[in-house]
């Protein structure tokens, strides 16, 4: 469509009494052209809502308005982020690293896994039924426990520093288990 | 005081400076929310959230650049989400609806000029409910409040192009609408008798 022809149906487009095609082509035509976009707007009816602007509103309209955005700043203000340099980037590794804890946590203790322990660390099936008369462990790599009986799974380790007195560690995960 | 002095001192903890902020911008973010949302109430809580977002952000912004972009795209966007939640609940139909707002805005205009004011503002507020909300940020940033479009399509987040359609289908709506419920401000224009509205 060319601007002659587009302009010449100005009045019956403004007026929705042309076929949606027609309007579309029209459309199509005011999209690409500035001249008849600006022609086609100096008519449109729709121009009434040109004059809305923004006219000023009296005091009492604002009443309550600042002391709730303090109150939302106040309750707010607490974590101040932009105050104390260095916090967000301080929050955001140890929830990193917390993130990392849980994800390896959560692939060694999944049930039904055994974890990437080498056969040879774990402990093997254990006809035990109590922590109490678990085997020890052997230092530096945890070993697993299942008791075929109950289902439960046990890992044990011991930490502490070489040349001490090490601790023992023992973890048993039963779904059963009500704390 | 100028802006960038006031910004810095809230950016310092000053809520003292953090209000004249406010009460320098509420107007602008008010109307712009209104116009978009469409609520007296919806608007003056999308200003209450822009105006927390902007303390939250204080750090990040640049004291020596102008802050109404930022307000007014934090606006824009909020206002945009508030209309999309308010729509699932509003009927589309219904009589005009009183406009508080318009009305207290009457109180600082001329008689006339508020009166006019006030009923054309009704009519926007009823017939623009059909408007997406797309349609109809983009109506509102540049046939009220002036922007070309390119400026609208930066704050929406879209292409020009994408803009003046949505000005083009907002324009045929509420043409439409005007022509068939006003038809004493449209200008001249009557409405064709075969294209009724469903």
């Amino acid at each position: 469509m060319n601007c002659t022809t587009a302009r010449g149906l100005r009045d019956p487009y403004l007026g929705g009494g042309l076929a949606p095609a027609l309007e579309r082509r029209i459309d199509r035509h005011l999209v690409r052209c500035p001249d008849c976009w600006s022609r086609f707007e100096a008519a449109d009816p729709s121009l009434l809502f040109r004059g809305l602007g923004a006219p000023p509103l009296p005091d009492s309209f604002w009443a309550g308005f600042w002391p709730r955005v303090r109150a939302a700043i106040q309750a707010d203000r607490g974590a101040l982020p932009f105050r104390i340099p260095g916090l967000r980037p301080a929050a955001l590794l140890a929830a990193g690293v917390l993130l990392a804890a849980l994800i390896v946590g959560g692939w060694f203790l999944w049930p039904g896994r055994t974890g990437p322990l080498p056969e040879a660390a774990r402990g093997g099936p254990s006809p035990l039924s109590g922590p109490g008369s678990l085997r020890p462990a052997a230092r530096g790599l945890p070993t697993i426990d299942s008791p075929p009986a109950t289902g439960a799974r046990i890992y044990r380790f011991e930490v502490g520093a070489e040349g001490e007195l090490p601790t023992e560690v023992i973890l048993i995960f039963d779904e059963r288990i009500d704390l | 005081m100028d802006e960038a002095l006031w910004i810095r001192r809230a950016r310092e903890g000053d809520l003292d400076a953090f209000e004249a902020i406010v009460r320098g911008k509420r107007e602008r973010v008010f109307w712009t929310a209104y116009r978009i949302v469409g609520a007296e109430e919806a608007a003056k809580d999308v200003a209450q959230t822009v105006f927390v977002r902007l303390w939250q952000n204080l750090g990040r912004i640049d004291p020596d650049r102008p802050l109404d972009p930022w307000l007014h795209r934090t606006t824009v966007n909020l206002a945009i989400d508030a209309f999309r939640r308010s729509r699932r609940f509003l009927p589309l139909t219904g009589d005009l609806e009183d406009r508080p707002a318009a009305a207290r805005s009457a109180a600082a205009d001329p008689p006339d000029a508020a009166l006019a004011r006030a009923e054309v503002q009704s009519i926007f507020d009823r017939l623009a409910r059909h408007l997406t909300a797309a349609q109809r940020a983009a109506f509102v940033l540049v046939e009220i409040e002036g922007y070309r479009a390119d400026e609208a399509a930066r704050t929406l987040g879209v292409r020009p192009s994408t803009v003046r359609n949505h000005l083009l289908n907002a324009r045929r709506l509420l043409r439409r609408r005007l022509l068939q419920l006003y038809p004493e401000y449209a200008g001249g224009f009557r409405r064709r008798p075969e294209r009724e509205e469903p």
